[in-house]
């Protein structure tokens, strides 16, 4: 199992290769797209967190691509916002086509209608988080129209993940691992990301709110208690303790998200993955794993009730 | 312009049972509040949970139908976006339905494109593509975003990815302040447009808040968990600082917006799911308010001439409980008036 890995520093490229950094993702921002669409359309998912997110031109992630294959990795970059217009899917097709020539490895999609044109371009197609793949009924069609890969979306289980992967094993796969849950669905959120502004998902859990409860003995207080655990849930996440099933299912490649986090972070969290996938590769069984792994001291604070697990039934089943 | 009154069951229809309301009084006070005196066409199933899709009782589907065949309503069938697990027990549930109730379903609204090639081959009905494949721009957070008039464009998914055909009807949002579908009208006059009112879906996911109520810490908000239809019970209203209102019903989240106006183009469906029969209103205060985000300057407010909106029923604008079967709990009740959107 590979570690993906976000390019949220140029700087930092051969320090994350030589941490354990298998496969590299990126987003840009171009003015271009910005005068022909206007400011509020977005070329990828974080545009609209401006340079935190994604801070470099085209330009600079044509010569990116170049960096990575020099250090013999693969580069996939991101065009993963909620939607395009038909317009707008034929301004993609000329970034698609310059990415190939300058050596990036495939795009990442949000769109089922975006597959093929990529897919036309010689590139590798990774079928986003954004295109929902829930069961095998929508990986098998990703794959007709030309996806190799799909990222499995974090609000998946292990065991369904396992089964998607059965049903159509063909495709490559890709799973959350670190970092930056959610409470909803990446493909089903249509809440707005702004720099500055709250997400739809903080916003939901730290306002004012009222309950409409049915008159039920007991069940205003229950929906008040469990609203309070919902409040904590995937403030942070990690699947660490997933990895053994992971790699054992074939997953392709383990994501570290946070294209806006800060370097260090990202650092510690690929030594981490790629310590605890040798140490996976190493074990009979999955307890061996649990036994055996290494989790680091700041992570394990929040491991005591699940909520901050991409995959809490492997220690809570 | 014309619009065709329909309604959703979809989603609420445990709900409405659980209130003690039959499907039959909860589509006419729907229709009510929406000024209609009956709905031509009735949607059952769920927009966004296969653990509802699954678990609704059979009883309640075979109401719905029943109520269908008496009033002469034609009948929509809405699969959801169906989890891994629950695969195979959803087609066969579909097909079940269709063997026992296809006298009267005489369409299928599927949400993802998996579905949709599997309904294709197998349920011999005209297919509508769901809200859930349609993601216009929406937040109502940012005032500028929300107060306009939005042209609805030609989805690429239509002419891309379906433009072979197959696809009868598609189902939008009312993202905006006014939608104007005059260029999907003139380009599609084929395609069934309906529209949803009176809430806007904002978001959704496979992990349910309302699913783990009764379950230990480390066993809740699990992805697709097994549930005992909790959301029939509870539902919460937000209010956010800047006077944004939102409602999580089940494993959605809305925002209100019944001033949302349709203009222009031909005849599309009012597709009217029964929140405020079953929770109290509450309408967002987007523009004007001291605290309202603007994003950008000269935004551009909707201009409402011949445009159809859901009316504003009397005595319902802020009034807490109208209707509705509800227990109101929390700091919210008996807020201050609110008033619509427009």
């Amino acid at each position: 199992m590979n570690t993906l890995v976000p390019v949220n520093d140029r700087a930092c490229l051969e320090r994350y290769a030589q941490a354990g950094g298998d496969e590299f993702y990126v987003g840009f921002h171009d003015e271009a797209w910005h005068e022909r669409f206007g400011r509020m359309a977005d070329l990828n998912r974080m545009t609209g967190f401006l340079d935190q997110a994604n801070p470099y031109s085209f330009e600079e992630v044509l010569a990116i691509a170049d960096e990575v294959c020099a250090l013999g990795k693969k580069l996939y970059v991101t065009f993963n916002a909620n939607a395009y217009s038909k317009a707008q899917l034929d301004f993609l097709f000329g970034y698609f086509e310059r990415l190939r020539e300058e050596g990036a490895a495939g795009v990442i999609v949000s769109v089922p209608e975006a597959v093929e044109p990529a897919a036309d371009c010689g590139l590798e197609v990774v079928a986003s988080t954004m295109c929902g793949v829930y069961n095998e009924q929508i990986a098998r069609a990703l794959q007709g129209l030309g996806c190799t890969r799909v990222i499995i979306p974090r609000d998946v289980g292990l065991a369904e993940i396992e089964a998607i992967m059965r049903a159509v094993p063909t495709l490559e796969y890709e799973a959350f691992l670190m970092r930056n849950g959610c409470i909803f669905s990446d493909c089903y959120c249509l809440g707005r990301h702004f720099q500055g502004r709250n997400a739809l998902c903080f916003d939901v859990r730290d306002v004012k709110r009222e309950f409409f409860v049915d008159d039920v003995p007991g069940l205003e207080r229950a929906v008040r208690e469990n609203d309070q655990d919902y409040g904590r849930l995937h403030r942070t996440a990690c699947g660490l303790c997933a990895i053994w099933r992971l790699e054992r299912a074939g997953v392709s490649a383990a994501k570290i998200v946070g294209r806006s986090d800060d370097s260090a972070c990202i650092l510690r969290d690929i030594e981490t993955v790629r310590r605890n996938v040798a140490i996976a590769r190493g074990c009979a069984d999955e307890q061996e794993f649990l036994a055996r792994m290494d989790v680091p001291p700041e992570r394990a604070a929040a491991c005591a009730d699940g909520l901050s697990c991409y995959y809490p039934e492997v220690r809570f089943s | 312009m014309q619009s065709i009154p329909t309604c959703s069951v979809a989603d609420v229809a445990a709900a409405a049972r659980a209130q003690g309301l039959s499907l039959e009084e909860t589509v006419e006070r729907a229709m009510d509040l929406a000024g209609r005196t009956a709905a031509e066409r009735l949607y059952v199933g769920s927009n966004f949970c296969s653990q509802y899709f699954l678990r609704q009782p059979m009883s309640l589907w075979s109401e719905a139908f029943a109520l269908c065949r008496q009033r002469g309503m034609a009948a929509t069938l809405v699969v959801p976006v169906v989890s891994q697990r629950d695969l195979a027990s959803a087609c066969s549930l579909v097909e079940e339905l269709l063997n026992s109730h296809g006298d009267m379903i005489d369409e299928v609204t599927v949400n993802d494109i998996g579905m949709f090639a599997h309904c294709r081959e197998q349920c011999g009905r005209p297919l509508n593509l769901g809200r859930l494949f349609f993601k216009e721009p929406r937040d109502p957070r940012y005032a500028d975003l929300f107060e306009r008039r939005h042209a609805v464009g030609l989805p690429a998914v239509l002419t891309d990815l379906f433009s072979g055909g197959g696809v009868s009807g598609i189902e939008l949002d009312p993202t905006h302040a006014a939608l104007d579908l005059s260029e999907i009208r003139g380009l599609m006059p084929h395609v069934n447009v309906g529209v949803h009112m009176p809430y806007c879906y904002l978001s959704t996911g496979t992990i349910c808040e309302f699913a783990s109520i009764h379950r230990p810490v480390r066993e809740k908000f699990r992805p697709n968990l097994p549930c005992a239809l909790e959301c029939a019970r509870c539902s919460i209203g937000y209010e956010l600082p800047y006077g944004t209102r939102l409602l999580k019903w089940g494993r959605a989240v809305y925002f209100p917006n019944h001033g949302c106006s349709v203009c222009e183009g031909e005849a599309f469906r009012m597709i009217v799911t029964p929140f405020d029969v079953l929770v109290p209103r509450r309408d967002s205060r987007t523009l004007g308010g001291p605290t309202a985000v603007f994003r950008q300057q000269g935004h551009v407010v909707p201009d409402g001439a011949t445009c159809e909106r859901l009316p504003v029923a009397a005595g319902m604008r802020g009034a807490a409980g109208v209707q509705s079967g509800k227990a109101l709990i929390g700091a919210g009740a008996g807020a201050p008036g609110t008033e619509a959107c427009l």
